[in-house]
């Protein structure tokens, strides 16, 4: 054939004919919608796991890091270790207060000056917190505190009540507090979901970790996921906490997803941590966060 | 590819980042569907790169060179599926080439036929250097920053997927005369 002959140029013009059809428009709609809710990672984490190709020879990673002078470096990091002291002595000195709740008229949030009991879960978001809010939903029968600077949104999908909470703490992902109706007894995970249909903490622990597997958007087989779940108790009832780790797929973090589950009064507690950043605190306040849920009588 | 829009997206503009996305989405998924030669896998392929893109934005440097970090993502998203997809069942899809021009010959058809089927037996590895030097034209040093490989592995590998391409297309041409013998 012709192509033996030039065999580059035939590709080239064939590769481009073969390519002129339209591609289909759902996957970029798919990806635009997927990202509208989702915060950017801050530029040094997404530096680190980027691909970014630099304006050198070398990109960001493997390049542009092992290429600062010592001196500099350390200077660098220095200078950075100052300013990040004296900005923390100054906030904490002064108190900001982020943007508060938005509840639905079924649930309530209060601020407690003081530091609740979840003092220590504060300071591992980068930023301190000075207050706490109460939020509490007499309709579902819970509260909770929560950082006095996170977002609440109640029932935060369109074709609701869900029975689900939604908190975001800073720069820190999605958290989300599901909890069954007082007839239902299951919340709905999200929109156009189905229920979780367990009736053992130990199978919803399961069955909630395995929910979060299926939410992503290419999710990885069940058996690459190094899952964990151990017991614990949530206000005085048998609980399991549990997380399941996600590994690189090559140019993303390693990440985890965390979860709480019990079962009181025969409903659905399920609390859902999906970090968007992976830097390893969560594994500290999240706990902190779930153990200051508390059952009241909806 | 305006660097005004760039910039606002590294700030966290989704709006801007929604539009350079749209602006390259038929280069990515061109680029992605030649490599992995499904659609389904290509959709997922750029879904995830674009997804990669937003998550990471905020690491842009120099705006010129968003495009090249686009076309890595959509490579390596393009690994990640063909990863996957081994791990699960396989669903060839083989599908039929409609080059732009419409005045085919039937010898420039067979070409192209032969060119698919060709190019359906290289490894992944080899059609995404392929696609990546003959489709997306970049020069050498910047294909091998897309593909993530050193320059003399880049060009080793372009060389030898060339190779391969001839040895398919010899091998099918091979295959095509003893059809014809056994028919005459």
């Amino acid at each position: 054939m012709t192509a033996q002959n030039d065999l580059e140029g035939t590709l080239g013009a064939w590769l481009h004919g073969d390519a002129t059809t339209t591609p289909p428009p759902e996957p970029l709609a798919r990806a635009i919608e997927s990202t509208r809710s989702v915060r950017p990672r801050p530029a040094l984490v997404a530096l680190i796991g980027s691909s970014w190709i630099g304006a050198g020879e070398t990109n960001v990673v493997r390049g542009g890091i092992a290429n600062l002078r010592p001196g500099i470096a350390v200077i660098s990091l220095a200078a950075a270790l100052v300013v990040a002291v004296v900005l923390g002595a100054t906030l904490v000195r002064s108190p900001v207060v982020g943007p508060g709740a938005t509840s639905s008229p079924s649930a309530s949030s209060s601020t407690s000056p003081s530091p609740a009991p979840t003092e220590a879960a504060g300071g591992d978001f980068g930023t301190p917190l000075p207050s706490y809010k109460t939020f509490a939903n007499p309709a579902y029968g819970w509260s909770v505190s929560y950082n006095a600077d996170w977002s609440v949104f109640d029932d935060p999908f369109l074709a609701g009540p869900h029975g689900v909470t939604q908190f975001v703490p800073w720069n820190a992902g999605q958290l989300f507090v599901l909890v069954g109706g007082p007839g239902a007894g299951a919340p709905k995970p999200c929109s156009g979901c189905g229920t979780f249909r367990s009736r053992a903490v130990d199978d919803l622990a399961v069955e909630v970790l395995e929910f979060l597997r299926l939410e992503n958007v290419n999710p990885p087989a069940s058996s690459e996921l190094p899952r964990t779940i151990g017991r614990d108790s949530l206000d005085g009832e048998d609980a399991r906490y549990g997380y399941q780790t996600y590994p690189p797929n090559g140019h993303d973090f390693p990440s985890r997803d965390f979860v709480f589950v019990a079962i009181h009064g025969r409903r659905q507690y399920v609390i859902v941590l999906t970090p968007n950043i992976a830097d390893g605190a969560e594994a500290d306040w999240f706990p902190k966060f779930a153990h200051d849920l508390r059952f009241t009588t909806p | 590819m305006p660097r005004d829009l760039v910039i606002r997206a590294s700030t966290g503009d989704h709006d801007a980042f929604a539009s350079l996305a749209t602006d390259a989405y038929g280069r990515l998924h061109r680029t992605a569907q030649l490599i992995l030669r499904r659609d389904d896998l290509a959709s997922d392929a750029v879904q995830e790169a674009l997804t990669s893109a937003w998550l990471h934005i905020r690491a842009v440097r120099n705006p010129d060179r968003f495009d090249a970090w686009l076309n890595r993502l959509v490579v390596r998203a393009c690994y990640h599926e063909l990863r996957r997809a081994k791990r699960g069942p396989i669903q060839i899809q083989v599908d039929s080439i409609h080059g732009p021009g419409t005045d085919d010959s039937a010898s420039a058809l067979a070409d192209r036929d032969q060119l698919e089927r060709g190019f359906q037996h290289l490894s992944a590895e080899h059609r995404a250097v392929l696609v990546v030097h003959h489709y997306l034209g970049l020069p050498d040093a910047e294909a091998a920053k897309v593909m993530d490989i050193p320059i003399g592995t880049y060009k080793s590998r372009l060389n030898r997927a060339h190779t391969s391409l001839r040895a398919a297309l010899e091998a099918d041409e091979r295959a095509a005369g003893v059809a014809q013998e056994s028919i005459a």
